[in-house]
């Protein structure tokens, strides 16, 4: 049984790793650069929850960007800030009066609620949500807007990168966000993003208002929101040429906490709009995004729990537990394991199945940090503590999303 | 509800491309498994045929050890006996792993072979103790690869015992759910065994996991010249 379900789970993965890249082979990575014709107002909103003291950079961000200053509109939502967000946020408009930042105040209702809030009142063509933890690039707009070449397209999203690299964690995080945008952008070539991330996706503002705006009860209402688009058949490009920096989780149990949030939230809200899955109306998005988070979670815990708890641990404590009744004398027993061994006793076909996906990974790797315009040689060391320690911390994840949901808890946001 | 026009198709000709790929690295993979098992085959039949040769050297020393019992030639029928088990059980344990990564029916028959083997090492060894008055100790271990949390166990402590004691301790190991071969469930009634590790220590029955510390004092009982491990 153990054996069929690890095969099943090689055979998915390497099928989407092949898939992928003939999409990659077919339909390139590098979009033609455009020139903005003219500039349309833009309505940015930062929704804070006690956000004192990152806010300020965020906004300054905002404030800096190449574009018309007349055309760009800053909503401060705060959500019911219990720190100095509202004060040093009004300091702020202070010290800029002639750029158009208005704060709004409400009650604790959370990120969705804040947002719609702002979205009532926006006075842009382009609605832009920037997470006030994040740092928009100056040319950010001025990439982004010119691929709204058509009216169908609803959101365009810049690539998103970690902004203090201090920890191993976050170094690790860096990696994975480089290779999420990588696979974001070719499945962008079948329109099949899935999520419009917290920072800086710019939407069409008319589309999403009768879209009927953010979900407020949702753990994870980016997702939602592009989940939305795509059931009404509009367009989500990805974009790399321009990058958002955010703060990413430092240590491991943060990293659970958000992760946990975002893998049930997208659980969760794939299967409220289950009808979609499988279903030929709604093409590549329908027959292979949607299932993917179901697919993700099943090889992250085929891989925690078989592989690495099967296969090694188990009979790692297993061969503790043994060598305990020797009193760990293990001396003579090693020197006719060495004298015994051949390599006959390699077995060879899970290994080949394991190479040929880990080398078609590092191709994926190699052309990830290419395209995102880094040098691989840079992150050598935390490329292969993502190849080792990734796989588990998402298996861990994962686990735990799963024991949540049998035991049915879910947090608020 | 607002909608895009969006003409969404599903990418047949690349998804049947992917698939084609995928089963064709997935060839290649049965492919390298069908040659490691014919080399595992090969490798193991090629032990086997000297394993023959061995034994039947060994039946010809036996009968002649008969007639003429002499130390001298005791000593050179038990080093040789001792190398032909000690190669008997490296394969045999090869052939309990190469079966617990692919199937029993794979190797089935050379595990009866090595079974037979082992048997007849242990027969040839009961026969020549008569003859000859060497000073080794021998087990017959009975293990089983399948739900025996005890066995792991005890086959570490044999091995360890075997490498200390070298050619004063002879262990016949033997699973015990191999039913293929009748001999083992002769042996097993013989001995009335009903769990599992059970190991024969010259004819007196354990069947219970014996640690080391018993385990040695139960095999030092049976020399007259006391070896180092029995000392100490």
């Amino acid at each position: 049984m153990i054996k069929i379900i690890i095969f099943i789970a090689y055979f998915i993965s390497l099928y989407l790793v092949i898939f992928w890249l003939l999409v990659l082979l077919e339909k390139g990575i590098k979009t033609k650069p455009k020139k903005l014709k003219n500039f349309p107002m833009v309505t940015i909103c930062v929704p804070a929850y006690n956000e004192e003291k990152t806010i300020v950079e965020t906004i300054l961000s905002i404030l800096k960007l190449d574009y018309p200053h007349e055309k760009v509109e800053l909503l401060v939502v705060n959500d019911g800030s219990k720190d100095h967000t509202q004060e040093v946020t009004t300091n702020l408009i202070k010290e800029y009066p002639h750029r158009n930042i208005i704060l709004i105040n409400q009650q604790n209702k959370g990120k969705g609620a804040a947002m719609n809030n702002a979205l009532n009142i926006a006075k842009g063509d382009f609605f832009i949500p920037l997470d006030a933890d994040s740092i928009v690039e100056k040319n950010a707009l001025k990439v982004l807007l010119p691929h709204f070449h058509t009216p169908n397209v609803a959101a365009v999203l810049p690539m998103i990168r970690i902004q203090h690299k201090s920890t191993l964690m976050r170094k690790i995080q860096h990696c994975e966000y480089l290779i999420n945008f990588f696979y974001k952008k070719i499945m962008s070539h079948l329109n099949c993003v899935h999520v419009t991330p917290g920072p800086f996706s710019v939407y069409r503002k008319d589309i999403i208002k009768k879209l009927g705006g953010f979900d407020e009860h949702n753990l994870v209402e980016d997702l939602e929101m592009a989940v939305k688009i795509q059931k009404a058949n509009f367009e989500i490009i990805q974009v790399l040429e321009t990058s958002i920096l955010t703060k990413a989780p430092g240590n491991f149990l943060q990293f659970y906490r958000q992760r946990n949030r975002w893998y049930k939230g997208s659980l969760l809200t794939i299967f409220s709009y289950r009808k979609m899955i499988f279903n030929k109306q709604y093409g590549d998005f329908g027959v292979l995004q949607l299932p993917m988070v179901f697919i993700s979670a099943f090889i992250s815990i085929t891989l925690f729990f078989i592989l690495i708890f099967w296969r090694v641990l188990k009979p790692l404590i297993n061969q503790l537990s043994d060598w305990s009744y020797i009193q760990f004398d293990i001396g003579p027993l090693l020197s006719k394991g060495f004298k015994d061994y051949s390599l006959l006793n390699l077995n060879l076909v899970p290994m080949f199945y394991g190479i040929t996906i880990m080398i078609l990974a590092v191709v994926f790797l190699v052309l990830a940090h290419h395209h995102a315009g880094e040098r691989i040689r840079d992150n050598k060391k935390t490329i292969l503590f993502y190849i080792i320690i990734y796989p588990l911390m998402i298996g861990i994840v994962w686990t735990g999303v799963i024991f949540d949901l049998l035991r049915g808890k879910i947090q608020k946001w | 509800m607002v909608k895009g026009n969006y003409e969404r198709k599903i990418s047949i000709k690349r998804f049947s491309l992917a698939l084609i790929l995928t089963c064709f690295v997935f060839l290649v993979g049965l492919l390298v498994g069908n040659t490691l098992t014919n080399q595992r085959t090969g490798y193991l039949e090629e032990i086997a045929y000297k394993q023959k040769l061995d034994y039947e050297s060994l039946q010809l020393q036996s009968l002649y050890l008969d007639l003429s019992a002499s130390n001298a030639s005791c000593s050179i029928f038990n080093q040789i006996l001792e190398t032909s088990l000690n190669d008997v059980g490296t394969a045999q344990a090869k052939i309990d792993l190469y079966i617990k990564e692919t199937s029993k029916d794979s190797y089935s028959e050379l595990k009866r072979e090595y079974t037979l083997a082992q048997v007849r090492y242990w027969l040839l060894n009961k026969r020549i103790k008569q003859a000859c008055t060497g000073e080794h100790v021998s087990i017959l271990y009975l293990y089983s690869n399948d739900d025996c949390v005890e066995c792991g166990a005890q086959g570490t402590i044999l091995s360890y015992l075997k490498e200390k004691l070298q050619d004063k301790l002879f262990v016949f190991s033997l699973d015990s759910d191999f039913d293929q071969e009748p001999m083992v469930s002769i042996l097993r009634q013989t001995y009335n065994i009903t769990k599992i590790p059970s190991i024969v220590i010259e004819d007196q029955v354990f069947d219970k996991l014996i640690g080391k510390a018993d385990l040695i004092k139960e095999i030092c009982s049976h020399y007259s010249e006391k070896p180092e491990i029995c000392v100490n």
